[in-house]
């Protein structure tokens, strides 16, 4: 048998092993990474990648190649947009994201309390409403108890703090019907907080979202809206939804 | 468009020589002659485009094309222009290119021979054509090649008196050979006129379409050659899904969202689509929300059916090339890639581990990249080819 012939062989034993040896016992989940999580549950339109000139782009690059450059990582990303397109600009029936979801931003009128976190602003079609969706994520179930309890504390000092029932419809056969929500009335802003655990199907996920509107209004009113944005990301699989314990 | 790999007609039928000539014998305007450099940037194209959608021609991606023939039609007009297709320095095939946009851009190709470069056909034709002459006491002057229509190749030989003048003409079926008398069948045939000027009428804006089109993916792609050559491959308009019930559902359900917007308009919409994929492959859903590789094909076919399109083909592929993942990104059909191990992809934090994505596109300079979808944010990433311990591909073809 030739060399060549051997370590084709080889390769041959090699592939089999991992696919008909390995393969079956392990199973795809790919779980996103925290500094994903941290803006998970903020609502955001549909994307698609982004329409460009290939040929153009890779003249470009071919000139730089038979210049001597290295087409690398960073090069291609100075010249491919990444970034993708959103599809249609108004989503969950009547909201629009203000920007961008900043991630690692934590959320305006309230305390910080983890590392991953961030917010988003919308606007809704038809009125002059600001909403506000934040998120703080916790891989570590200490902590993310010590960051409820300080939350707690914090809203039940600045604005009027209850447990309510809410319920959603959603797209979904499999969406919970109601659940529970803590209900939070302020000046600055008011809205609801959730806690939704271990809803990757795995355990150590932790997440406290609100959704809410900025500036003195009627929550009452604006109920019907904050659901819609609730439902937009609202988890469909295993875990456990509630409202803050104190 | 069918490679021939001998040029057929033998046993014309009249009907349809009558009407192929017909159609071709309308002359060319100057606005719709091609040049034979306008057709030999076309035939350079098409003899490496072809391997693209033709197995069987796989040597000619690398093949150069050099002049050939000039063909007439019967009214003494340019009608297509043949070049040999040379491959390593060998004689490989040939490529007809019309003259004239009123036909369609590519004529044939095969890796055969023109009738008139067949030694054994020529020299029959020039044999009938001389017997003719002598039987009118002239000479058979030098052949000018008539290509009618598909494999429809004659030669014209002037017939020549003493005194060096043209006197008359014979016109021989070089496929055959036999002399064709094209003046008596075409009186022989009744066909409505209206009827055929309307055929050629919408021949021509057919093969006008064509022209344009080919013109435009000669455009779009890569001087130096074809698809498959190319150093950047991107299907763009493939939604972005965030991980939802798994990965290998959601990475699947940005291939189906992608032919939902382009021709398959059932499937339902993100959220219901990415569900009913994690039920049919078997995700544990809701569970740990883990699918295993072997499942994803089936699942996807499955989904499809379910919406009415049984047509769509799913196949797991445990030997991904990177020819093949260009081939797809060139052939504009997204699919998914199942990692074990994987590495970590651009502007992400984490390696990918088991993961299932979405590959779009691939970039082939100093280290080979494929470009994903990877469902853990709405951005595109890119991935080194091979920086994972496996792969599997699912090809994902309606």
């Amino acid at each position: 048998m030739s060399k060549i012939a051997a370590i084709a062989a080889l390769f041959m034993v090699a592939g089999l092993f991992v696919w008909f040896i390995v393969l079956p016992f392990v199973s795809l989940a790919g779980y996103p990474p925290s500094d994903c999580m941290q803006v998970w549950y903020l609502p955001s339109p549909d994307y698609v990648d982004e329409e460009f000139n290939v040929s153009a782009v890779e003249a470009i690059l071919d000139d730089m190649a038979a210049n001597g450059t290295c087409i690398n990582e960073t090069v291609l990303a100075e010249y491919i947009p990444l970034g993708g397109v959103v599809v249609n600009e108004t989503f969950a029936e009547y909201f629009s994201l203000i920007g961008d979801r900043k991630k690692g931003a934590s959320p305006p009128f309230f305390p910080a309390l983890s590392q991953y976190c961030g917010y988003a602003n919308y606007s809704r079609t038809g009125s002059d409403d600001r909403y506000l969706a934040g998120e703080w994520y916790f891989d570590d179930s200490e902590e993310f108890s010590r960051a409820e309890k300080k939350l707690y504390r914090y809203i039940e000092e600045h604005g009027r703090v209850s447990t309510v029932e809410l319920n959603i419809s959603k797209g979904s056969r499999y969406t919970p019907k109601n659940f529970d929500a803590t209900k939070y009335e302020c000046e600055t802003t008011s809205g609801y907080f959730l806690v939704y655990k271990n809803t990757f199907g795995h355990e150590g996920d932790y997440f406290i979202v609100y959704y809410g509107v900025v500036g003195p209004v009627d929550l009452l009113n604006q109920t019907p809206f904050l659901k819609v944005l609730i439902a937009d990301r609202y988890p469909t699989g295993s875990g456990i939804v509630g409202d803050l314990t104190s | 468009m069918k490679g021939r790999t001998k040029p057929k007609g033998f046993g014309i039928a009249a009907m349809m020589a009558v009407l192929l000539i017909a159609a071709v014998s309308a002359p060319a305007s100057a606005a719709t002659s091609v040049s034979i450099e306008d057709a030999e940037t076309v035939a350079s194209f098409y003899v490496q485009y072809i391997p693209t959608f033709i197995d069987n021609y796989s040597e000619w991606q690398e093949a150069t094309v050099e002049q050939s023939t000039v063909y007439y039609d019967l009214d003494g007009e340019k009608s297509a222009y043949a070049f040999n297709v040379i491959g390593n320095g060998q004689y490989a095939g040939y490529i007809l290119v019309s003259a004239t946009r009123d036909n369609y851009p590519i004529l044939e190709f095969s890796e055969g021979r023109t009738p008139d470069a067949i030694t054994e056909l020529t020299t029959r034709s020039e044999t009938l054509a001389q017997e003719r002459a002598d039987e009118n006491g002239l000479t058979a002057g030098e052949a000018k090649p008539l290509y009618l229509g598909a494999t429809f190749y004659y030669a014209e030989y002037p017939l020549i008196d003493d005194r060096g003048e043209v006197v008359d003409c014979v016109v021989v079926d070089l496929t055959v050979p036999v002399i064709v008398d094209l003046g008596e069948s075409r009186v022989e045939i009744p066909i409505d006129e209206k009827d055929l000027l309307e055929q050629q009428q919408m021949k021509r804006q057919e093969a006008n379409a064509l022209w344009d089109a080919l013109e435009e993916k000669m455009k779009t792609t890569s001087p130096e050659g074809p698809a498959s050559s190319r150093g950047l491959g991107w299907i763009s308009g493939v939604p972005a899904y965030e991980w939802h019930c798994g990965c290998s559902p959601t990475a699947s359900g940005m291939v189906l969202g992608y032919w939902d917007s382009h021709g398959y308009p059932n499937f339902p919409s993100e959220t219901t689509l990415i569900e009913e994929l994690a039920v049919a492959m078997g995700t544990e859903w809701p569970g740990n929300e883990a699918t295993w590789p072997w499942e994803i094909s089936g699942g996807i076919e499955e989904v499809c059916e379910n919406h009415g399109y049984s047509n769509f083909d799913a196949s797991n592929d445990c030997w991904m090339t990177w020819s093949e993942v260009k081939a797809e990104v060139d052939a504009s059909k997204p699919f998914v890639i199942s990692m074990l191990q994987g590495g970590t992809g651009s502007g992400q934090s984490q390696p990918y581990g088991e993961h299932s994505v979405t590959a779009l596109g691939y970039s082939d300079y100093d280290e080979d990249y494929v470009f994903i979808h990877d469902t853990w944010d709405e951005h595109t990433h890119m991935i080194a080819f091979g920086n994972w311990w496996a792969a599997m591909a699912t090809w994902v073809r309606p």
